[in-house]
């Protein structure tokens, strides 16, 4: 089975609107910050414990579409993932893709407003306000390799 | 059954619990420090290397024994395994993830740190030898807890 999984260390918002605009549904350049509030895949992330994997779809080629979050240390994820198949002996194609490699201005400033507000509605929007913002081209899935 | 030893850097106390389990090491009597320092992977994986799952070995019931370094993914870590195991097919009661944290001690911590962190081997490498000789019990109950749990698990 062929999997990919977003992953992101943001409450798992850049996670999902990556894996959202993978899978066609949404449009980064052209989305606006209120309609990705009105996403209702929101309720299930909010509830999502970090460390679990969550199912969006399929792709076009035929890859299980994943979101993941873990609070810190997500640089371990494609680690741990590269690692798991061979040490258990097992064969698996899976794609794990940070999509949230790096923080602009409103990233950062959700971030640490977290850290005082908790993750109220304020720092979701001013997540949403950045992650819309990012120029992830240089690291699309297809730019990609598996294993590092 | 697969069984993980996780601690924040792989390097000491998930290490020294898993070779208890393999037999590498004696559960009845205290190691020497060069016993110690032969262990596989025994002070050695730096930053670079954690989060990498690496494969011990198995023990006489077949249980597959792991180790990694987990860093700070601590909370999470099991519900993570159990996820990735999931995509692999291994069901959840095939799992046994050991957090050995618990039983390491600030000897442990701060040669660990000295030695893997800060790179003052000379430093860290006795002290932490010395940390894990005094823990040694606690990790033989460790991993005698473990045994005693998989006893009526089935073997793969």
């Amino acid at each position: 089975m062929k999997s990919m999984v977003f992953f992101c260390d943001s409450n798992c918002r850049a996670a999902l609107i990556s894996a959202l605009e993978h899978l066609g549904i949404i449009n980064r350049e052209t989305a606006t910050v209120r309609e990705l509030l009105r996403l209702s895949w929101w309720r299930r992330i909010a509830k999502l414990p970090p460390g679990r994997l969550l199912e969006i779809g399929y792709d076009q080629r035929g890859f299980r579409v994943f979101v993941l979050w873990v609070k810190k240390d997500k640089e371990l994820l494609p680690r741990l993932a590269c690692s798991f198949p061979t040490a258990m002996e097992k064969e698996e194609e899976w794609k794990f893709i940070d999509a949230l490699p790096y923080d602009n201005r409103w990233t950062g400033l959700a971030r640490n407003l977290s850290l005082f507000l908790g993750n109220n509605f304020l720092v979701h929007y001013i997540f949403l306000a950045g992650i819309v913002q990012l120029d992830l081209n240089p690291y699309l899935p297809a730019n990609l390799t598996p294993c590092p | 059954m697969h069984i993980i030893y996780h601690c924040y850097g792989g390097a000491h106390s998930s290490v020294t619990a898993a070779s208890i389990h393999l037999g590498l090491i004696s559960p009845q009597k205290l190691p020497t420090a060069e016993e110690i320092m032969s262990l596989p992977f025994y002070d050695v994986p730096t930053q670079q290397e954690h989060g990498f799952l690496r494969f011990l070995g198995s023990d006489q019931k077949g249980n597959r024994i792991y180790i990694v370094g987990r860093r700070g993914l601590k909370k999470c870590f099991p519900a993570l395994v159990e996820s990735l195991a999931g995509l692999l097919e291994i069901p959840k009661e095939e799992l046994l993830i050991v957090d050995t944290v618990p039983h390491v001690n600030w000897m442990m911590m701060l040669g660990g740190y000295l030695s893997r962190r800060l790179g003052v081997v000379s430093l860290g490498r006795p002290l932490v030898i010395r940390g894990t000789l005094k823990a040694y019990p606690d990790f033989v109950n460790l991993v005698r807890g473990i045994q005693a749990k998989t006893e009526g698990a089935t073997t793969i």
